[in-house]
């Protein structure tokens, strides 16, 4: 008999995390789904949501650094730096167009051009940390993985 | 209809081969269970063929019993 009344064996933590991992995927979606909610159908001011904007954000930036460095499952030397740079555009377009849907016709803003050209600059930047902080984290993830096989 | 007939017969006897080597050496499913450090239940349903070990446990289970990996989780036939 088994002594411990906690002690799983492999397929018991096999389940444990897959149970884990479900759920933690619900509890994202449901956190993304009252955030949005919360933001503009209720119209609530952004210190209501806030804190759950920044634990979403904060969640999901360590869940991808983390994917990123302890899988070393992505090589950068064999990716093509006009692929990167090609993402990286698209990453800023998407982040730019959301920003301006986000403004425009979620809150019912006019957006000069000022404006606009500031939210752009805002996006390239915080686009452009978070893809060298994830590149340099595949970087060093990769480089772990060769390490320890050689 | 005759291939997936053989299939099954052959899954079926590959799964067999756990519990006629458990039996052979005169151990009950919990004392395997216990010798390899896992429940009675991930030995029944390895059995079954319902649940598929990890390597480790595999080898665990091989030498407890005193078989190789061929002989207890080797499919008869596909060695070539």
């Amino acid at each position: 008999m088994n002594k411990r009344p906690f002690n799983f064996d492999e397929r018991e933590t096999k389940t444990f995390r897959s149970i884990c991992t479900l759920m933690y995927l619900l509890t994202i979606f449901s956190l993304i789904a009252i955030q949005l909610y919360r933001q503009f159908v209720l119209h609530q001011p952004q210190e209501a949501w806030n804190d759950i904007a920044m634990l979403l954000s904060v969640n999901i930036l360590v869940l991808l650094g983390l994917t990123l460095y302890l899988t070393g499952s992505i090589n950068l030397r064999s990716i093509k730096l006009t692929h990167i740079l090609v993402g990286f555009a698209l990453f800023v377009l998407v982040g730019f167009l959301f920003t301006i849907f986000k403004y425009a016709v979620l809150l019912g803003q006019d957006i000069s051009l000022a404006e606009m050209w500031s939210s752009l600059s805002t996006v390239v930047i915080i686009s452009g940390i978070l893809w060298l902080a994830l590149g340099l984290l595949a970087y060093l993830g990769n480089r772990r993985i060769d390490k320890q096989i050689s | 209809m005759t291939y997936i007939c053989y299939i099954a017969f052959m899954d079926q006897r590959s799964r067999m081969k756990l519990k006629l080597a458990r039996i052979e050496k005169n151990l009950t499913q919990q004392e395997l269970a216990d010798q390899v450090e896992v429940t009675r239940q991930t030995i029944g349903l390895i059995e079954k063929g319902d649940y598929n070990p990890t390597l480790n446990l595999c080898v665990k289970i091989a030498r407890t019993l005193d078989r190789t990996l061929d002989q207890l989780f080797w499919e008869d036939g596909t060695h070539e």
